[in-house]
């Protein structure tokens, strides 16, 4: 199938679509004409028949004239008398319908013929002259036969028609003829027995023909009639007529009257005459109306194909328009959006699959613009992200250079470490010697602190002998400070004494001036005593002060003395566990030692690792060298997709902005 | 009179509130250390000069006998006991006109500047009038 479309299918795509609808349309349209022009022609050839059997049928009705003519001049001929129609008339009838319609049916030579053959009306009742009239009715016999099978009226379709025509062309001309015949031949039988001979032998033969015509002509009426019920009237009444004439003729016959026998057999020839007459009008009806309902079928055929030829015409031109609407609105979106230009719409009203690849158009170029909206925004990323990672890798680089000069500084800080590894070893030996010995000095410490814990025990006695007497010159202060209370006392009262001696002496005038100067004096000494036992108040109250600090301060010392000799209890019990802390310290200063000299050993691994790691530093120093220069590449990369994404247009109604929604940077 | 012919005085100096006082030597008749005792005729210094309610401490309440011309008790306790000292009464300076009125209706009759200090000289005589006069009007 595929095969047998290809040829078309590759003539389909070198075309546009206008010129595929044209295409398509054209031979959607041709087999529309070519049935159209098969049945109107076919309806035509019919028609065409029917008229020419028409023609026919007039041709025959010209050439019954003549015959009946004919027979009409024989009878004349044998019987005497003119004959009621004239054969030239006749002649120059079937003349006029020859020059008419002879040559369509093609009878010019047979009717040149027949004129030859015409017999001579004044040639009297010779025999000669009969046998002329029946030679020439045999060939007008012929000749009906020939019109009848060239005007087609032997190939009739029709059934009524048929038979009609049968009727006219093959029985009733022949019984005109043979009826004719006989009533001749019945007239001769009056001539005497010698005559009757021949002629009855005849007469019986003609007469057993005429039953048979009439029998035959009868079935061809009758079919007719019964498959047309409308001409049934009008060809079984020329019949009925036809029969009885018929019957009075074979009566006739049979009872051998000369008269009746002419008259009866004139009779019985117009009878046949006249039913041919009146037969071919109904033939001829009957093949008109098949004409008109063949045009009329050939009209309504017309009708029909052009109306379905302008409707194919009508929606293939409107099926053109709107396919082409759709692709042209489809076409336009496409060519804009393949210029970069993705705020198109494709408007389409139709639903049908245009219109719904319209539809899908719209939404895969909106599905389009988000995903360049969104590659531009992942793009800004990339680039920024590709810019960020850049310096990221440059730093890193930096820093990959540091740490391999880094680690190589490592790398001989740890040989540096491994040699020193060798030197702690060493140490360490030292530090167990160390430890033996500090052992040795923690258990010595120990009893020392034994001794000085009894020494502070007498401190602390003695200090607590000190306190006691200190609070006892406390005691012996204040007492102090009571006796100088009272010799306060007794200054102030000397000083009032002095006062009132002064008052006397003033008082005393002139005369008690000197006990005044010595009143004064008493004062100031009272004053001066007032003084110093202030001042040795102020002294007291300082070492009243100072007893108190000091006994404060000894009370204090003699807490902290009493601490003293806790912590000096706690240091003999700590010694104690030192001396075990110590013995535990020789045995790890030992284990240090063999740790030591297993870390030397470690730490030349390690100085072989870190050689490793040195390499694989620099290995790393070159893949972030590499590194960097993709993310170079990328950054470029991204800067070329987000030049590219800004190609296309993705701006909103009324907006006009680039792919990437900012101006580009 | 002094040898140069200018009147002297003696004047008994005291403190009483950190306000220094002085009196006539001549009106004291003796001077007492105040044991806390109680007479009609024994009255608290800042009282008879109108402190008011001010809270004033004596540090040594001493006790003066005033020397009465009608021989009646009257003894103020002052505090403590400065001086007696010689003056002249040109150093004497009196009230200014505007507070003398008030100044001698307590009792005080002038100032006597001595080494920086300002002595307000009481002169109890009066104190003692004006309390004569003042319970004899309450009928007392």
């Amino acid at each position: 199938m595929k095969l047998l479309l290809r040829p078309a299918k590759q003539l389909m795509n070198s075309l546009t679509y206008s010129r595929k609808m044209f295409v398509a349309g054209i031979f959607l349209c041709i087999p529309t004409l070519l049935l159209a022009y098969f049945l109107v022609t076919n309806i035509y050839e019919q028609i065409t028949f029917s008229a020419r059997e028409r023609i026919g049928v007039r041709y025959a009705a010209s050439l019954d004239s003549l015959l009946q003519a004919v027979i009409d001049s024989r009878y004349a001929a044998v019987w005497g008398g003119k004959p009621r129609i004239p054969v030239d008339q006749a002649l120059a009838g079937l003349a006029e319908v020859d020059s008419a319609l002879g040559v369509e049916l093609g009878m010019g030579e047979s009717f040149k013929t027949l004129k030859t053959k015409l017999p001579d009306p004044r040639g009297g009742a010779t025999l000669q002259t009969i046998g002329a009239h029946d030679t020439f009715a045999a060939e007008l016999l012929e000749m009906k036969v020939q019109v009848a099978d060239r005007s087609n009226l032997t190939l009739d379709p029709d059934i009524p028609s048929y038979y009609l025509m049968d009727a006219l062309i093959t029985k009733l001309p022949p019984l005109a003829e043979t009826v004719s015949r006989a009533a001749i031949v019945a007239s001769r039988l009056s001539g005497g027995p010698e005559s009757q001979v021949g002629n009855r032998a005849e007469l019986l033969l003609l007469s057993g023909g005429i039953n048979t015509l009439v029998d035959a002509l009868k079935k061809d009426i009758r079919t007719a009639a019964g498959a047309d019920a409308k001409i049934r009237d009008r060809i079984q009444k020329p019949l009925l007529e036809l029969e009885t004439a018929m019957a009075a003729f074979q009566r006739e016959l049979k009872g051998q009257r000369t008269v009746g026998l002419t008259r009866s057999g004139m009779e019985a020839t117009d009878a046949v005459f006249r039913a041919a007459s009146q037969l071919s009008p109904v033939l001829d009806e009957l093949l008109g109306s098949r004409i008109s309902a063949l045009q009329l079928k050939m009209s309504v055929y017309l009708s029909l194909s052009l109306v379905a030829f302008l409707l194919g015409i009508y929606f293939n031109l409107a099926c053109y328009l709107s396919v082409k609407e759709g692709i042209s609105a489809v076409h336009d979106a496409a060519r804009k959006v393949s210029s970069g230009d993705l705020t198109v719409e494709a408007r389409l009203s139709s639903k049908d699959e245009i219109g719904e690849t319209c539809g899908m158009f719209n939404t895969m170029t909106e599905n389009l613009r988000r995903i360049i909206v969104t590659l531009a925004e992942v793009t800004e990323k990339i680039h920024a992200n590709s810019g960020a990672i850049a310096s990221t890798m440059d730093q890193q680089s930096g820093f990959a250079t540091q740490l391999s000069s880094s680690v190589v500084e490592i790398s001989s800080t740890m040989e540096e470490f491994s040699s020193t590894a060798s030197q702690i070893a060493l140490h360490s030996q030292a530090v167990v010697e160390r430890a033996d010995k500090t052992l040795e000095d923690t258990k010595n410490g120990a009893a020392e602190v034994e001794n000085l814990t009894f020494k502070v025990n007498d401190i602390s006695g003695t200090i607590q002998a000190n306190l006691s007497e200190i609070v006892e010159l406390g005691r012996k202060s204040k007492e102090i400070n009571k006796v100088m209370e009272i010799i306060n006392n007794i200054a102030n009262q000397t000083k009032l004494i002095a006062f009132n001696a002064a008052l006397e002496a003033a008082s005393a005038g002139e005369s008690g001036k000197r006990f005044g100067v010595v009143a004064v004096e008493i004062r100031r000494l009272a004053d001066s005593v007032v003084e110093s036992t202030s001042e040795i108040e102020g002294k007291i109250t300082e070492i009243l002060d100072a007893v108190n600090r000091l006994v404060m301060s000894s009370e204090k010392s003699f807490q902290l003395i009493q601490e003293g000799q806790d912590y000096a209890s706690h240091t003999v019990v700590m010694l104690i566990e030192s001396v075990d802390g110590v013995e535990e310290t020789t045995s790890a200063a030992r284990q240090i030692s063999l740790s030591t000299q297993q870390q030397q050993i470690a730490s030349s691994q390690v100085v072989l690792a870190l050689k490793d790691i040195e390499q694989g530093v620099r290995f790393s120093t070159d893949s972030i060298h590499r590194t960097n220069g993709v993310t170079e590449e990328l950054f470029n990369l991204s800067e070329q997709l987000r030049d590219l994404v800004m190609t296309f247009k993705v701006g909103r109604e009324g907006e006009q902005e680039t792919a990437s929604g900012v101006e580009p940077r | 009179m002094n040898d140069q012919g200018e009147t002297v005085l003696n004047l008994l100096l005291f403190s009483v509130g950190g306000v220094y006082f002085g009196i006539d030597s001549e009106q004291a008749a003796g001077i007492n250390a105040y044991q806390g005792e109680e007479a009609g005729d024994l009255f608290w210094f800042h009282n008879e000069m109108g402190f008011g309610d001010a809270t004033v401490k004596y540090l040594s309440p001493t006790v003066i006998t005033i020397r009465c011309p009608d021989g009646q008790p009257y003894r103020v306790i002052i505090d403590l006991m400065e001086d007696i000292r010689e003056i002249t009464a040109t150093a004497i300076l009196p009230f200014p006109p505007l507070l003398e009125p008030f100044a001698l209706r307590k009792g005080m009759w002038g100032v006597l500047p001595v080494e920086g200090r300002m002595v307000l000289l009481v002169d109890f005589m009066r104190i003692l009038r004006e309390k004569r006069v003042v319970a004899a009007r309450h009928g007392g």
